[in-house]
C-alpha cells in the first residue's frame, strides 16, 4: 500500500494504523495534552515537535499505556488500546523508544535486546531473525554484545535502544527524542537510521526539538504547543517555514 | 575447647544459617521486583511446616508428592498476596504506609487460619533423612542437617542460575534496575511481580518443609526465621542472593557460637549487635555496592 506524501489525514479507515483521537492526558489534576488527534497510515513517517514541555513525551507515554488518556480514543488497526496495559498495547505492536533510552545500564547489550524481545519471544526463529536484523543494522552492537549497556556512548546507546524497539518487530515505532545530548554528527547518524527504517516501510512516529531535521524526514509534520497542535502540514514544507519553526520553538 | 566440639558447633550454625539463607534468598526475591518487604515473608515458613505436617506426617504420602504439593500451595498463595495485598497498596500510593499495614495482615491472617484449624502446639514433624549422628573423628555428623546445608546451596545456585541465565530471570532483574523502563519494552509488570512473590514463597516454603525435622511445625514457628533471615540479608547486602547466602550463614554461625561462648541467653543479643556492627562499619552489607538502594 502507498500513501501519497501529501495526505495529511488518511481518509478511509482501512488505511491507517494508528488513530489518535481527542485525547487528553495529564498528570493528576493537571491537564498537559489537550484533545489531540491525528493519525498514521501504514508506512508513514509522522514528526510532532514542540519546545521543552509541550507535552510531547505524555502523549507518547498515554500511546503507550504508561500513562492514561482521560479523554479520547485510541486505536491500533480496529483494536481500541486507551485502557489497555502497557504490556498489551506492546504486544498488539507499538514500541517506544523512551525519552533518555532508558536501556537496563547493568544488563549486557545483548539481554537488553533479548528484553526488547520480551513480547514475541516464543516465537524463536523470528527472535534469532530481528536479532540478526539488528546487529546488522548496528555492527556496534554486535562487537559489544557482551558488554554491560551502562558503559556505552550515549550514541551507542540510543543504537541500542532503537534496537530493542526493533526486537518486538511493531507495527508502528515511537521514538521520544532520539537526538536527545548526542553529538552533532551521532544526531545525523540516527536520524539517517529512522530514515532508513521508514524507507524499509516501518511506520514511524517521531517526537523531536531538533524540529528542522525532524520534520524533513517525515511525511506529515504536526507543530505541538502547551499540548494542542498549532499547525500541521507535508513534514519537508513544515521543515522550511522557519517563521513558524521560530514562533514556536524559539 | 577441642576442636571436634568446634566443628560439631559449625555444623549446627551453620545448619542454622542455612535456614535463614533460605529464607532471606526469597525475601530478596520478592524485594528486588517490587520494592516491597514481605512481612508475610515469614509465614510461607510456617506454611511449610504445617502443610508438610499435615500432608507428609498425618496423610503419610510419599516424601515427594508432599514437598511438591506444599511447595505449589504456597507459591500459588505467595503469588496471590502479592495481586491481593501489594500490588493495591501499592497503586493507592502513600509510600511505604500502604504495604507494610497490608503484608502485615497476611501473615496475621495466615497465621491465624492455621492456628484454627489446626492448633497452635509445636508438633513434631516426620524424619525426612536420619537425625541419628554418625560420629566421625568425634565430630557428629546428622544426615537432616547436611540435608538443609545442601538444599541452601542449591536454593542459592538456583536462584543464581534463574537470575543469570533465564529470560525471566534478566526480566526480573530488569524490574528491579527500572521499573518504567520494563514498562515502556511492554514487560507484563504485574505478572512478573506475582511471580516473583511466588518463587519466594516457594522458596520458604521448601525451607520450612525440609528444615521442619529440626525446628519442628508451629503456626509461631515463622517469625522468628524471618526476622533473622531479615537481619542475613541485611548483612550480605539487599538484595543480592550471594549477599542473602551468605549473610544467613554468618549469622547462623554467630549465634551458635555467641551461644556457646558469650551464654545461651545471648544467643539473640549477638545477632542483633553483630546487625548494628555491619550498619555502622559497611552498611550496604557484605555483597552490597554503595550505589545500591538502602532499604
Ligand atoms: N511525572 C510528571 N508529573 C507531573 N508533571 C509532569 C510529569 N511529567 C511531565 N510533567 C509536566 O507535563 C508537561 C509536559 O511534559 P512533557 O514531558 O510531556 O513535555 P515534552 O514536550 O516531552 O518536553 P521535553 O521536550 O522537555 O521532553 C510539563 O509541564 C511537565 O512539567
Ligand atoms: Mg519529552
Amino acid at each position: 500500500m502507498s500513501v501519497s506524501v501529501s495526505s495529511l489525514e488518511p481518509s478511509t479507515t482501512t488505511d491507517v494504523l494508528l488513530r489518535v483521537e481527542g485525547v487528553s492526558a495529564g498528570y493528576g489534576h493537571v491537564s498537559v495534552v489537550h484533545e489531540v488527534s491525528f493519525a498514521i497510515a501504514p508506512k508513514q513517517l509522522v514528526t510532532i515537535v514542540g519546545a521543552n514541555g509541550a507535552g510531547k513525551s505524555t502523549l507518547l507515554r498515554t500511546i503507550s499505556g504508561i500513562n492514561r488518556a482521560t479523554t479520547g480514543r485510541i486505536r491500533l488497526e480496529d483494536v481500541e488500546i486507551q485502557r489497555l496495559s502497557s504490556a498489551r498495547i506492546a504486544t498488539l505492536g507499538i514500541a517506544q523508544v523512551p525519552e533518555n533510552r532508558r536501556v537496563f545500564p547493568k544488563h549486557s547489550v545483548l539481554d537488553n535486546l533479548r528484553l526488547g524481545g520480551y513480547v514475541g519471544r516464543k516465537d524463536k526463529d523470528g527472535s534469532a531473525a530481528r536479532l540478526e536484523d539488528v546487529v546488522e543494522r548496528f555492527p556496534v552492537l554486535r562487537e559489544r554484545t557482551k558488554q554491560s549497556a551502562g558503559t556505552l556512548s550515549g550514541g551507542e546507546q540510543q543504537m541500542l535502544a532503537i534496537g530493542m524497539a526493533l526486537m518486538a518487530d511493531p507495527k508502528v515505532l515511537l521514538l521520544d527524542e532520539p537526538s536527545l545530548g548526542l553529538a552533532p554528527l551521532i544526531v545525523d547518524q540516527v536520524f539517517e537510521h529512522i530514515r532508513a527504517l521508514s524507507e524499509q516501510g516501518r511506520a514511524i512516529l517521531l517526537v523531536e526539538q531538533l524540529a528542522q531535521k525532524a520534520l524533513a524526514l517525515a511525511d506529515v509534520g504536526y507543530v505541538l504547543q502547551l499540548g494542542r497542535f498549532v499547525a500541521q502540514g507535508p513534514g519537508a514544507e513544515l521543515a522550511k517555514d522557519r517563521a513558524l519553526l521560530r514562533a514556536y520553538l524559539g | 575447647m577441642n576442636s571436634a566440639r568446634l566443628a560439631n558447633l559449625a555444623l549446627a550454625g551453620l545448619t542454622q544459617g542455612s535456614i535463614y539463607a533460605i529464607v532471606a534468598c526469597g525475601f530478596n526475591v520478592s524485594y528486588a521486583t517490587t520494592g516491597v518487604l514481605n512481612f508475610a515473608h515469614g509465614e510461607f515458613l510456617m506454611l511449610g511446616t504445617m502443610l508438610g505436617v499435615f500432608f507428609y506426617g498425618s496423610l503419610g504420602w510419599p516424601l515427594l508428592v508432599p514437598m511438591v504439593l506444599t511447595v505449589a500451595i504456597c507459591a500459588l498463595i505467595g503469588a496471590l498476596v502479592e495481586i491481593g495485598a501489594v500490588r493495591p497498596a501499592l497503586r493507592l500510593g502513600h509510600g511505604a504506609s500502604g504495604w507494610i499495614l497490608s503484608t502485615l495482615g497476611v501473615a496475621i491472617v495466615l497465621r491465624s487460619i492455621v492456628s484454627l484449624r489446626m492448633g497452635q502446639d509445636l508438633r513434631a514433624f516426620p524424619d525426612i533423612l536420619s537425625r541419628t549422628p554418625h560420629v566421625i573423628g568425634g565430630v557428629r555428623i546428622v544426615p537432616q542437617q547436611l540435608l538443609v546445608i545442601a538444599l541452601a546451596i542449591a536454593v542459592a545456585v538456583g536462584l543464581h542460575l534463574l537470575y543469570e541465565r533465564t529470560l525471566l530471570g534478566r526480566a526480573l532483574e530488569a524490574v528491579s534496575q527500572d521499573r518504567e523502563a520494563a514498562a515502556f519494552r511492554g514487560l507484563p509488570i504485574g505478572k512478573l511481580s506475582s511471580t516473583a512473590f511466588g518463587v519466594a514463597a516457594a522458596v520458604a516454603a521448601l525451607a520450612g518443609f525440609m528444615a521442619a525435622p529440626l525446628t519442628g511445625a508451629s503456626p509461631r514457628v515463622g517469625f522468628p526465621f524471618v526476622l533473622k533471615a531479615f537481619v542475613a540479608a541485611i548483612i550480605g547486602g539487599i538484595p543480592r542472593i550471594e549477599g542473602a547466602f551468605a549473610g544467613g550463614l554468618f549469622l547462623g554461625l554467630v549465634e551458635v557460637y555467641g551461644a556457646e561462648y558469650i551464654g545461651p541467653s545471648c544467643r539473640n543479643v549477638v545477632v542483633f549487635a553483630s546487625l548494628l556492627i555491619f550498619l555502622f562499619a559497611r552498611p550496604q552489607g557484605i555483597f552490597g555496592r554503595v550505589s545500591a538502594r538502602t532499604v
